[in-house]
């Protein structure tokens, strides 16, 4: 490459500066918390990372752009979790959750029964019984309506209680 | 909403300790920073191909629907003197451009704000990329390669010197770095002013780093810093540089 005048000024910056230090906390106090609530959609710990990796990494490409990083991160998970259900159920022909070997039984005898939930009815229960969030937050997050969580967290529960409790 | 259908409900209460029961566990440490990043990295790659798909789709199907303007214009002299300048137009402009890039690039200006300048678009957009006219710039300063990780006590440079005191020796500790930390979203093969690291030459003194420094150009922030982060206690400088086609 030959010719051609450059005029050049840059400002030195250390790399992971101030503006990083919102996203690393962000990291250090939800990335146990996401992955919980993921195992609990997905049933396998390594799918559950892989989905929380992902959504995690959401944030940081539209961190500039995002209001409430800890909102948007947790329907990421969620999305994620359906996607990559979604996915699998494409190659398996059904929805099931995958149950590690070496889960301990009453953990598997919970994730069989969630399994048997749809997707849909699988995030609510979660997101209230797990995560404690209200309806109204659980609507805002997977984008539902209201009554659409209402009825799916009702059945969910019943099917839940006939398959733990009958 | 009935209201035993609440954590307050026995069986809810049963059901959240039996959640508790399996997931708390779980501590996610196989998710970590640095594969938070790459994944980030990876993810906007593919949003910039799948851009950069749809406008190839959309150039594809504009040059389709030219043509068949223009097959239409020959039954109809009228319609062929409105649409055939315009697809010659279009096609010319291409072919400009992608000779001014093959003839290789010029830097002439730098935005200063390392970090995303005001105005500047939140990622590059596939004709950026292909034009090579917006990129970001790692500069790594010698000064701070870390010596034990820089193999400088046992790396020869290309002069067969040993000394570290001479720039060129930090310049090849540094170049050295960089080559073993590799990063496919590095562009090596941009030919600019400013010469890339792997391409052995020694970029020209710059302000704040005394006078010598590795440059790794990448199309995107998200890159650059991903890059950069993996120089663990290496000093390194982004920024944010427009190139133009010197044609």
């Amino acid at each position: 490459m030959t010719g051609g005048t450059r005029s050049r000024s840059r400002s030195r910056v250390r790399v992971s500066a101030a503006e990083d230090a919102g996203f690393d906390a962000l990291f250090e106090r939800e990335r146990s918390a996401m992955v919980r609530v993921a195992y609990l959609l997905v049933g396998s710990e390594q799918v559950a990372e892989e989905v929380v990796q992902d959504a995690f990494a959401a944030v940081y490409v539209r961190w500039d752009s995002i209001d409430n990083p800890g909102g948007f991160l947790r329907q990421c998970v969620v999305n994620g979790a359906r996607s990559s259900l979604r996915r699998r159920s494409l190659e398996r022909r059904k929805a099931h959750l995958v149950v590690e070997e070496g889960t301990a039984p009453a953990g598997r005898e919970l994730l069989d029964a969630l399994a048997e939930l749809p997707l849909g009815w699988r995030s609510v229960v979660v997101l209230r019984f797990y995560e404690g969030m209200t309806q109204e937050e659980i609507a805002d997050a997977l984008e539902m309506r209201l009554g659409t969580v209402k009825s799916s967290l009702h059945r969910g529960l019943a099917k839940l209680r006939e398959a733990l409790e009958p | 909403m009935n209201d035993d259908l609440t954590p307050d409900d026995p069986f809810g209460e049963r059901l959240a300790a039996r959640m508790h029961g399996a997931a708390d566990p779980l501590e996610g440490t196989g998710v970590t920073r640095r594969g938070v990043v790459a994944a980030a990295v990876e993810r906007r790659r593919r949003q910039v191909r799948n851009r950069g798909l749809a406008v190839g789709v959309t150039a594809c199907v504009a040059v389709l629907g030219g043509l068949a303007l223009l097959g239409r214009s020959t039954d109809d002299g009228t319609q062929h003197l409105a649409s055939g300048p315009t697809t010659t137009s279009a096609s010319s402009s291409t072919s400009t451009t992608t000779s001014a890039v093959a003839g290789g690039n010029t830097a002439t200006t730098t935005t200063v704000d390392p970090r995303r300048p005001e105005g500047a678009p939140e990622q590059i957009d596939a004709s950026t990329i292909r034009e090579r006219d917006l990129l970001w710039a790692v500069y790594v300063d010698t000064w701070t390669v870390p010596r034990a990780n820089s193999g400088i006590a046992t790396t020869t440079t290309p002069d067969g010197h040993n000394s570290v005191t001479s720039g060129e020796d930090r310049w090849w500790a540094a170049e050295t770095r960089v080559s073993e930390v590799g990063y496919q979203g590095m562009l090596t093969e941009l030919a600019c002013e400013q010469p890339l690291s792997t391409e052995g030459s020694i970029p020209p003194a710059v302000g704040g780093f005394q006078n010598w420094a590795v440059a790794v150009y990448f199309t995107s922030e998200v890159e650059a810093r991903a890059f950069a982060e993996l120089l663990p206690g290496t000093e390194a400088a982004i920024s944010h540089i427009r190139f133009t086609c010197s044609g």
